[in-house]
């Protein structure tokens, strides 16, 4: 969607966002490391929730991008939407490397482990692996306009694997506890403040994530080539010479 | 400083130094894009 990129980056309001993710995400280091009080069981390391999850759901957030903007090269047959869907598959995969890193610290001290066999665990690194895998499917060789469709089936089918990820917790028995915020229980159980932490680490990440990824697509969308040089050439009617 | 203060140093450091990588790659394709945009190759 350069439309979108276009907007944003290369403006003042391009600028404005990352300063208001700059600045969410200082307000959300102070509130977590300083205001919030430990959790009253896992002491301090649990501050690590609020890095941990906003990752993971900024990952989600990307894949849920790259399924939205490979639809559209499929069904609109835009090489604008391609751009869109490598930069948030490239943020998205980072994001996923950090959550099972930050994962594995606070297991380290909630669960007595870096790595255990878990269905969350694993599976999460499976979906590092298919976004990996996706990203380099578009570096093979081959006219622009298959690459781009061949990438965007894969766009498209990775996303199972973000659903498996959200429901291994409880669809097999995890060490990982199940879901705290989107559960059906009410309220929430989570104290307040956590909450609110949580929220503003949420935003602080959600606006760098619109931050990079319009950024990136709009110098994605500038440097790369939109037509491979067989779609470069001149129409020829039929029954002409090439 | 007790463990689980060092784990939280560690967990927030990568986090920041990720974003610092994205950053960075944002501000290069940038770069890159203004080439491209001034007539480089």
């Amino acid at each position: 969607m350069s439309w979108l990129s276009a907007a944003l980056r290369g403006r003042p309001s391009h600028t404005l966002v990352g300063v208001s993710a700059a600045v969410t995400a200082a307000l959300a280091v102070l509130t977590d490391l300083v205001l919030v009080p430990p959790d009253a069981v896992q002491g301090d390391a649990q501050r690590l929730m609020y890095v941990h999850v906003p990752s993971a759901w900024t990952a989600y957030l990307c894949f849920a991008v790259v399924l939205l903007a490979s639809l559209g090269v499929l069904a609109g047959h835009d090489d604008r939407w391609d751009p869109l869907a490598r930069a948030a598959a490239e943020l998205g995969a980072g994001m996923t490397a950090l959550t099972l890193l930050e994962g594995a610290l606070w297991g380290s001290s909630s669960w007595g482990t870096w790595w255990a066999w878990d269905p969350r665990v694993v599976s999460t690194t499976l979906l590092l692996v298919v976004y990996v895998a996706y990203l380099l499917v578009r570096s093979l060789p081959g006219p622009a306009a298959r690459v781009r469709r061949r990438a965007a089936l894969l766009g498209i089918a990775a996303f199972a694997q973000v659903v498996v990820v959200h429901f291994s917790v409880l669809w097999w028995r995890s060490l990982h506890q199940p879901p705290t915020v989107l559960t059906p229980d009410q309220p929430a159980p989570i104290a307040g403040s956590m909450l609110a932490a949580l929220l503003l680490s949420l935003v602080a990440f959600t606006l760098g994530a619109v931050w990079f990824v319009t950024g990136r697509c709009a110098s994605l969308s500038a440097t790369s080539p939109r037509r491979s040089p067989v779609e470069h050439r001149s129409p020829v009617a039929a029954g002409e010479p090439r | 400083m007790s463990t689980d203060w060092v784990l939280v140093a560690g967990g927030y450091g990568v986090c920041a130094l990720t974003w610092a990588a994205y950053a960075l790659l944002l501000r290069r394709s940038g770069r890159a894009r203004a080439h491209r945009r001034e007539g480089g190759p």
